[in-house]
């Protein structure tokens, strides 16, 4: 008996030295390994219990579970304590992160899914075409007649006589007439092109996006409320608007809309109500059916938006640049 | 077209000042591209001034000391101007008076003395070419008088975008019948009137060709005397950018931008027999007053004499037949042409002018006798001489347009109510016949105004001149429609590869020839016939044409890293009766290298870049995949991409001469894929295991011939479905293996989904692939847990 209290407290010296001199977490498992463990040191302690007397061993049973215990808190204590010292000294908070690439969608992308998200929410669709076309559905269809001298307010890029890349969006317009009964709702973002010199303010190639809605009892009223919305809801709810007359072969009456968000006014839509020209063109009675149509430059729009005075920095691509403004 | 307030106010009272008029243009439909005022630096400045005193320069010749009065004041200046004689009034500018050339004027020290201003020319003022000669005022002017007034500069010009539908507006009376139908009142028109004597003679021509000449008309003004025009109308013409010529002439053009109805006047002494509208023979020649000499091609239309064409029609005139100082007689030609011939021929010879622009948009055809009698009784006025009778010849004009406009339309197409009294008053105040017939309002509409067929474009006129911002907004219920965005493929690529580190870019369609040749793709590539410049001169047959040139510009501004992507079409011609196909494919580049820092080595970017991003997308959107050896002809090596089976796609390093064609930095690694094909693509349903997997590695020594695709393929034939995952953990060569084989350790993952598994089981798993491997002469390196090193 008296030999096991003095193994205790032999175990206990030894056990209070060792932990002072364990530095990390693994050590102090170690630690507990050797103490507590299956075939630990005061494991193998209390396997001696069972030669004492009954009486001894009620007393050495608790000299023993006690030392459990302060074993047992001693080795928590300083793995707490561990853990909150771990590595600290190792750590310069002010080095440099790990550098992650980023990549990103160019702004021209992002502003244009914008401009789609806020039409889809309007209740209109997504509707595409190819961007080279037949002089049919770019011009002829829409009531631009050859020798038309509205012809030139696009300037076109041939491929031969009769086939041209699309110098707007609205080729999807006669499309999608031809293909499906009215009533419709629609918008075509795209591609399109022009004989234009690159400048500031031109590129040759840009995105138009195009709506449509063709439906019994559709008036300029509701095109100007669809419009003023997509203003506000593009540029705040304090954006002015303003409609203007203006000419497209393809509406009558026509328009042009122009917004104001303090900056002065900008011309952002040319716009109007479909010509009953380009509704026989597709088969369709002008007297049952009436609709809208819009078109919106979405280069320009992203200038506006970022406040980039040449477009030529959207094509140019420098990827400081894109990092600059992507989205 | 440039308008002066001036000269519009002479036809029409407007109860807007000049920069209220802005708004009211461009409500009315006309875009004001630019507006300024005249005396802008002038108005102050620029004074009457009466020479008092001249003295010469007491040294330096040709230089005169003046004194100016300039109303309470006299103002002394120094100047080399001749005919700086006491007593001459001419128009001066004072310090601080800014020229429409930007000149500023101040006080300088001219051969020793001050001078605090200058005498002014007509080029100085801006309202003429004369540079050299001081602008001098008749005896009437007192000194300190506003010269602004009468020199035309107290007034304002605009810049007017007029749209193609609109040739009306192409003269100032055309804006003034619109502003009268806004603010009412009467137009003061000038009068169409002249004296006609009969000795003057009727001229003869004959309209050959109908078609291009609906209708002709010639007069004979005998006796004038050309010369220059009175200043009046010399600035006038200036200040809206025409170049004076002489009084003939510039009458013609005067009346032109007043009535936007265009006339020619030939040199009558010029012209050998009868005038004949006819089109030209092939290879006729024509000297025209652009100085230019052309030869014909057949057809074109021409007014010819007998020795040939003396103006093309509604184009431009002969420099033969022009009027010129010693013309005595003239022949005035005022005619109405068909629009598509002219704009054909206009734009098939090049010649734009202010005549073609005007007969291409349609003219009035009911006008050209009172564009004749215009000019006449200006030219009467203004070079003397007598006017004969006009002949005039048509056969079928355009007739005025009769519209029916039911009386509800307005309303029912604008979405507002407009009672049928104010549609009525719109109408009547555009000029046009308005009849009511019960339901509708029969519309006759004046020829002057050939944009009005239809009962819509009525509609127009009445929303334009109600105003359309007196139209309220309404937001109306989408009804039976739901916004939709179809299954956005391309949306989905985009996102997945920007996340994976690739910025996106879009570089334009166009190509050069001479990438087309470095590709050798001039039979499939769509050719752009009227190319704006030889670098834009193709459509694009392959994206990754723009990504590389979009790699060039980065690498040339220093930038190292380019991980760059686009999805965009790729155009293939198909010939003339058909239209190109257009593929949508995603292109990926990347070029350059990481740089190092603290934590991470530098790294080149290599082939392991794109096939990574390929795999992980192609894995993202559950596509299953295949790469195999046959390349892409840009490719020094590299596979083609197959996604369920069907060829789609290339990935790999790019040729070292297409880097040198682009004078790019070598090596590149570009991927592209068809973005159609992964339309089918589904991910899988996953079970997500609850019991824990079993790792082991395997490592095998193998021929470095033999793709590690062939050691997966057995690995998987060995195996049942316990294998879930095969990763390369490790390829080695080198020492000390032998030259000509490799090291590849893969590490193999075992699941079981419904209990945990025994390593009993694990390992006899493990022992079927080394058989197998064994089996295939590879050699097992180490197996189970870690990698025994033999």
């Amino acid at each position: 008996m008296e030999n096991l209290k003095e193994k205790v407290e032999a175990l206990r010296r030894n056990f209070e030295g060792a932990l002072g001199s364990v530095g990390d977490l693994e050590g102090l498992e170690k630690l507990r390994v050797r103490f507590l463990g299956r075939k630990g040191e005061i494991t193998l302690l209390f396997k001696l219990l069972k030669e004492l007397s009954p009486d001894e061993r009620r007393e050495a049973g608790s000299l023993l579970n006690t030392l459990k215990k302060e074993v047992r808190e001693a080795l928590n204590f300083k793995k707490e304590e561990l853990k909150r010292t771990r590595g600290r000294e190792k750590i310069d908070l002010t080095l440099p992160g790990r550098e992650y690439a980023l990549g990103g969608l160019h702004p021209l992308t992002a502003v244009l899914e914008e401009l789609i998200e806020i039409f889809v929410g309007l209740g209109f669709t997504v509707e595409e075409g190819p961007e080279i076309e037949w002089d049919f559905y770019n011009f002829e269809a829409l009531n631009i007649p050859p020798h038309h001298p509205a012809r030139d307010m696009w300037s076109t890029l041939f491929v031969t006589e009769k086939m041209m890349l699309r110098t707007h969006t609205s080729p999807v317009q006669v499309r999608v007439m031809e293909r499906k009964k009215p009533p419709l709702r629609f918008i075509s973002p795209g591609r399109v092109y022009r004989k234009d010199a690159f400048d500031a303010s031109h590129s040759p190639a840009f995105y138009q996006l195009e709506g449509l809605y063709v439906d019994r009892k559709v008036t300029f009223s509701d095109l100007k409320g669809t419009l003023e919305v997509f203003a506000r809801e593009l540029f705040g709810p304090g954006t002015r608007v303003k409609f203007v007359p203006s000419y497209f072969p393809f509406t009558e009456p026509s328009a042009e809309m122009s917004v104001n968000w303090g900056k002065g006014w900008l011309e952002l839509v040319g716009c109007g109500m479909v010509h009953p020209a380009v509704f026989e063109a597709v088969g369709l009675d002008p007297e049952v059916w009436t609709g809208y149509a819009f078109g919106v430059g979405v280069d320009r729009v992203a200038m506006i938006k970022l406040g980039i005075d040449d477009i030529r920095l959207f094509y140019e691509n420098d990827l400081r640049f894109l990092r600059r403004y992507r989205r | 077209m440039k308008l002066l307030y001036n000269w519009l106010t002479e036809y029409v009272d407007i109860p807007y000042g000049p920069e209220e008029l802005v708004e009211v243009l461009e409500n009315l439909g006309m875009e004001v591209e630019e507006y300024r005022y005249l005396g802008q630096g002038l108005r102050g400045k620029v004074v009457v001034g009466e020479i008092v005193e001249s003295r010469q320069h007491p040294e330096k010749r040709g230089l005169r000391r003046i004194k100016v009065a300039v109303g309470r004041e006299t103002v002394d200046m120094v100047t080399g101007a001749p005919g700086m004689d006491v007593g001459v009034k001419a128009v001066f500018a004072l310090e601080g008076a800014q020229l429409p050339g930007g000149l500023v004027v101040e006080r300088r020290d001219i051969g020793g003395f001050p001078s605090y201003g200058m005498p002014l020319s007509e080029k100085e003022l801006g309202i003429g070419e004369k540079a050299d000669e001081v602008l001098f005022l008749p005896e009437s002017f007192k000194a300190g008088d506003d010269p602004l007034p009468y020199l035309g500069l107290d007034d304002w010009i605009y810049d007017l975008y007029i749209t193609p539908n609109r040739p009306d507006l192409l003269g100032v009376i055309g804006i003034a019948f619109d502003l009268k139908a806004v603010c009412g009142g009467e137009l003061r028109l000038p009068s169409f009137e002249i004296e006609e004597t009969e000795e003057a003679g009727v001229p003869n021509f004959e309209i050959i060709d109908r078609e291009a000449c609906p209708r002709f008309t010639l007069r004979r003004i005998r006796g004038i005397q050309v010369g220059e025009s009175p200043d009046w109308l010399r600035w006038r013409l200036y200040l809206i950018g025409q170049r004076p010529l002489n009084n003939v002439v510039d009458v013609s053009n005067y009346v032109l931008f007043e009535t936007g109805h265009p006339t020619h006047v030939y040199d009558a002494e010029k012209i050998e027999g009868n005038l004949v509208i006819r089109r030209s023979f092939k290879g006729e020649k024509i000297l025209t007053l652009d100085g230019v000499e052309r030869q014909l091609p057949e057809g074109v239309p021409v007014i010819a004499d007998s020795g040939g064409p003396q103006a093309i029609a509604g184009v431009i005139g002969g420099g033969h037949s022009a009027v010129s100082e010693g013309t005595r007689e003239v022949l005035l030609e005022s005619a109405y042409f068909c629009p598509e011939l002219v704009r054909m021929w206009s734009l098939k010879l090049g010649v734009r002018t202010e005549s073609s622009q005007r007969f291409e948009r349609g003219a009035d055809p009911g006008f050209p006798p009172e564009a004749s009698a215009r000019v006449a009784q200006l030219l009467l006025q203004l070079a003397g001489g007598v006017a004969g009778p006009i002949k005039d010849d048509f056969r079928e004009l355009p007739r005025p347009s009769r519209v029916f406009l039911r009386k509800d339309y307005p309303s029912r197409l604008l979405g507002v109510d407009i009672p049928a009294e104010k549609t009525f008053d719109i109408l009547v105040g555009l000029g046009f016949k308005v009849e009511d017939r019960g339901e509708a309002y029969y519309v006759e509409v004046p020829t002057r105004r050939r944009d009005i067929s239809i009962e819509a474009d009525l509609v127009e006129e009445v929303g334009r001149i109600y105003g359309y911002g007196n139209i309220s907004g309404k937001v109306e219920s989408s009804g039976g429609f739901l916004g939709k965005k179809p299954r956005d493929l391309r949306h989905r690529v985009r996102e997945i590869v920007s996340r994976l580190g690739f910025q996106e870019v879009q570089s334009l369609e166009f190509v050069s020839e001479r990438e087309i040749k470095a590709f050798s793709a001039e039979d499939i590539a769509v050719r752009i016939m009227n190319p704006l410049t030889e670098q834009f001169s193709y459509v694009r047959p392959f994206l990754i044409m723009g990504l590389l040139n979009v790699v060039s510009i980065n690498q040339r501004r220093g930038i190292r890293d380019v991980r760059v992507f686009q999805v965009g079409k790729e155009f293939v011609y198909r010939g003339p009766d058909e239209l190109p196909e257009e593929r949508e494919v995603l292109c990926a580049v990347a070029s350059g290298r990481l740089e190092k820092n603290w934590l991470e080595k530098e790294r080149e970017l290599d082939f392991y870049d794109v096939k990574g991003l390929l795999t992980c997308l192609l894995d993202e959107l559950g596509c299953g995949y295949e790469i195999e050896q046959p390349d892409s002809p840009f490719l020094d090596y590299g596979a083609a991409v197959s996604v369920n089976g069907k060829r789609c796609g290339w990935i790999g390093r790019l040729k070292e001469e297409i880097a040198e064609f682009y004078d790019l930095k070598f090596p590149l690694y570009a991927l592209e894929v068809e973005i159609a094909s992964l339309e089918s693509c589904e991910k899988g349903r996953v079970e997500i295991p609850r019991y824990p997997p079993v790792k082991r590695d395997i490592s095998v020594l193998m021929d470095d011939e033999v793709p590690y695709r062939e050691l997966e393929r057995l690995i998987r034939k060995a195996s049942s479905s316990l294998l879930v995952e095969i990763r390369v953990i490790d390829v080695y060569r080198g020492k000390p293996l032998p030259e000509g084989k490799k090291s590849i350790t893969v590490g193999l993952l075992y699941q079981h989904m419904e209990r945990t598994l025994q390593d009993e089981e694990v390992d006899g798993e493990v022992e079927k692939i080394v058989e197998i491997l064994a089996k295939e002469g590879y050699i097992i390196r180490g197996y189970e847990g870690g990698i025994r090193r033999s």
